[in-house]
Formats: structure tokens, C-alpha cells, sequence
């Protein structure tokens, strides 16, 4: 699993790649939970996950997700996936993950939907 | 080996209302519009081919009971309102005079898992053993029994009981001989705790997991669970909400979920995991959707891998052999 992580306006734009399974779980929470800390410096209000090069997930990975969904619930903060690809799509409709996480079909659509001024950034390059 | 199973159903027995019924006659009706049969054995070919399962049979609303037929004593696990259909067969079997031995594995003691009990004909019938096993200690199992037959819940006291019943606690780091099998227990994640239960004889494995929360977050319980799966030829594994469910709205609630089920499986190498303990909410149509979508994530994430996935239903039969 590889990620990065980028600021646009108010969001953080999280991008991961590759596996998400039990090996890699982990590592895909320790990616995330520096985002979810509010106990230090203000986090930008709104996080959304990139996940259009995440070829494989499973129940480990989901959990991660929805630990992050409620982390920013209980903050008051936004959260949302986007660019699912079909197998995962597939996933988190089996799993009902679907209904309790905000997702869009593209990054652009999930920024434009948690922020103009990011939507604006974005297409600006 | 083989196993029947009695009640596959999650929590409060359920039955389908006349609702249901009709809904299910009238989509047969469709589905045989412009038929004719010219004998019963057409007809039986046509149900068997062309109805549905979810309306020819249905999953049954039968709380935890089920057998394991090997060797020559009775071998079951938990006492849900299925046993009371076990007991129908038994007594048309053997009828009241010819003396029995019973052994039943509990996982734990709430409702749905020992409400058979009262309406088990061999309990009152004298000459008749029956081995209570369990994880909890015996003084817990015995009371459980004991309130569940006094006063003000049922008429007949423990104290009536003809059959002679034993209670014996199993300890979760022994094997056991027990009826010809091999028998190791492990605990669960469930409020008042349960226990699961793998069980061994000729070559074949069968593991009977039900009423336990995974909790994905917890590596230890995750690798204790597959250890305890591993390589075996059948799991019965609680199924009963999504993952969603599991997590959210439901979490600590005692259950794990279908897909966690699937992870499990495919890391212990299971060859068969049937999903268990159906959530009483989920009518027939709902319980096979969640079987094809829990299959197709079979298939997404076991990358090749190849495990049979059945849902278990009332008077279900799996023969390990």
C-alpha cells in the first residue's frame, strides 16, 4: 500500500494505492490517524480519501474507514471516498459500507462537494 | 460425519406470517401459469427446478440447534427452539421406553440457545442421560436451566425432570474425547461470554463459532480465530449483520458479520463456511441476497482461492466425507 497526502483549501486529500487487507491495515490507519487528531494544531475541516488506486480491500481496511467516519463525526468534520474502482465499489455495497460513508464517483465530484474553493484549486491544477 | 441442523435462526424464533405465504403462493402461481402436471412426480421435478429456494422452502425461523450424526449417542450443539423438532424425531424413533444418551454442547446460555430444552420429550422421560458441556462453569449452567424452568417462566420445574442430566464444564486450553471426537473449545467475544467449539474425528474438521463480535481491531482475537479454523472442512460461523451493521448501529451487540466470516475462512483455509444465526428481520429473499453477495466477496477478495459458501437453513444437511 502506498499513499499521499495533500492540502486543497480546506480538505485533505488522502490518495492511496495498491492493498488494503490484513497485512496492510495498519499502515493504512497510521496513514489516516494523524489527520483525525484534533488535540494539537486545528485539522482542516474536511478530509476526503482518494481511493482510485486501491486495487484490493477488505473487512480490516473497512474497519479503518469507519473508525476515521466516526472520529470526524464526532468532530463535527466531513468525510467522504471517491473514485471508487468497480470491485471495490462491489465491496462496499456488500458490506453496507455504502450507506454509512459519503461517496463520489470522482475526486473532482467529492471535492466540489465538500468545497468550492478546493473544486476551484483542483481544476486549476 | 454428518450435520443436521435443527435452528439456524439468530436470537427469537421466528415464524412467516400469512403475509409471506401469500406472497410466496402467488409468485409459484406465476411461475407454473399455463403448467400442467400429469403426476405428482412432475410437479416435485417442476418446485424442485423451476420455484426459487427462498419460496419452495425457505431458511426456517428455528433458533440454534444442531446435530452432528456420528457414531451411536446423540451429539448436538445448543438447545434452541429447533430442538423441539429433534425431539418429535427422537420419540417417533425410539418412542418413550427405550432409554437414550444425549450429549449437548453449549456455547453459551441466553435465551435462544437453551429455550428447546422444556420442549425436549427425553428430558422427562426417566432412564434417559443427558451430558450438558459447556465453557461457563457448571454452577452458571445449571442456574440458567434451573431459572428457566421455575416459576413464574414455566410450569414444569427443573426438579420434575425424569432424565438423569449432567453438567460438565470444559476448559478452553484441554482436548477432549468425547463420543468418538476430538473436542477443543475457545472463547468468544459475547456479553456473559460463549464458547465455540471444533470438533475432530476421521480426518474431518467442523467448527461451530456462533454468538461472537470479531472485533477486526484486536489482532490476537484475529489470529485465534483463524487458528482455530484452521484447515477445517466446515465452519459455522455467526453471519448475522452486515459489516456496516456490525460496526456501527450494532457494534457490541455480540455478532460479527458475514464478509468477516469470508476473511476468516480464507486466511484459515476453511473448505466450507456456512453462515449462521440469521438476524430474525431478514425475510427469505433477504437471507439468500446476503448468501450471492457474500459469495461474489468471496470471490473478489480469495483471488482464486476456492471455498464452498452455503447459508444454513432449517433441516439443512452437510455430510463431511
Amino acid at each position: 500500500m502506498e499513499s499521499s497526502v495533500r492540502q486543497i483549501a480546506d480538505v485533505t486529500l488522502i490518495r492511496i494505492d495498491g492493498r488494503v487487507d490484513h497485512a496492510t491495515a495498519k499502515a493504512f490507519e497510521e496513514v489516516i490517524k494523524p489527520h483525525l487528531d484534533d488535540t494539537g494544531a486545528a485539522p482542516l475541516p474536511k478530509i476526503l480519501l482518494d481511493l482510485g488506486g486501491l486495487s484490493f480491500m477488505t473487512s480490516a481496511g473497512l474497519r479503518v474507514l469507519m473508525i476515521a467516519a466516526k472520529a470526524c463525526a464526532a468532530q463535527g468534520r466531513d468525510l467522504a471516498v471517491a473514485a471508487l474502482q468497480p470491485a471495490i465499489a462491489e465491496i462496499f455495497k456488500i458490506s453496507r459500507f455504502d450507506l454509512v460513508l459519503k461517496i463520489h464517483p470522482t475526486v473532482e465530484e467529492g471535492l466540489s462537494s465538500l468545497s468550492s474553493e478546493a473544486a476551484v484549486l483542483w481544476e486549476a491544477g | 460425519m454428518r450435520v443436521r441442523f435443527w435452528g439456524t435462526r439468530g436470537s427469537i424464533p421466528v415464524a412467516a406470517s400469512g403475509r409471506t405465504i401469500r406472497k410466496k403462493v402467488a409468485k409459484a402461481l406465476r411461475l407454473a401459469e399455463g403448467r400442467r402436471f400429469g403426476t405428482e412426480e412432475d410437479l416435485e421435478r417442476f418446485i424442485d427446478a423451476s420455484i426459487p429456494f427462498p419460496v419452495r422452502h425457505g431458511y426456517g425461523g428455528d433458533t440454534s440447534c444442531i446435530q452432528i450424526e456420528a457414531g451411536d449417542r446423540y451429539t448436538l450443539f445448543d438447545m434452541g427452539s429447533g430442538l423441539r423438532r429433534f425431539g418429535q424425531q427422537v420419540m417417533a424413533e425410539h418412542g418413550p421406553d427405550r432409554p437414550q444418551e444425549y450429549h449437548f454442547f453449549i456455547s453459551h446460555m441466553h435465551w435462544d440457545h437453551i429455550m428447546g430444552l422444556p420442549f425436549f420429550p427425553p428430558i422427562y422421560i426417566p432412564g434417559n442421560t443427558i451430558h450438558v458441556y459447556g465453557g461457563h462453569a457448571v454452577s452458571m449452567l445449571q442456574e440458567a436451566f434451573r431459572r428457566q424452568q421455575s416459576n413464574p417462566c414455566f410450569p414444569v420445574y427443573w426438579d420434575q425432570l425424569g432424565a438423569r442430566i449432567v453438567f460438565n464444564q470444559l476448559e478452553t486450553d484441554r482436548t477432549y474425547e468425547i463420543n468418538g471426537f476430538s473436542i477443543r473449545l475457545t472463547d468468544q467475544s459475547h456479553h456473559g461470554g460463549s464458547f465455540g467449539f471444533r470438533f475432530e474425528r476421521g480426518g474431518k474438521v467442523l467448527v461451530y463459532s456462533t454468538d461472537t463480535e470479531h472485533k477486526l481491531e484486536d489482532d490476537a482475537q484475529t489470529d485465534a480465530a483463524v487458528s482455530f479454523f484452521k484447515d477445517a472442512d466446515l465452519v459455522i460461523y455467526d453471519a448475522m449483520y452486515s459489516l456496516a451493521d456490525m460496526v456501527t448501529v450494532k457494534e457490541d451487540w455480540g455478532h460479527s458479520s458475514n464478509v468477516v466470516g469470508v476473511d476468516l475462512c480464507l486466511r484459515a483455509g476453511v473448505k466450507h463456511y456456512c453462515m449462521f444465526h440469521h438476524e430474525p428481520a431478514c425475510d427469505d429473499d433477504m437471507i439468500l441476497t446476503n448468501l450471492e453477495e457474500t459469495r461474489r466477496y468471496a470471490e473478489i477478495v480469495g483471488e482464486g482461492r476456492s471455498m464452498t459458501i452455503s447459508t444454513a437453513y432449517d433441516d439443512m444437511v452437510i455430510d463431511l466425507s
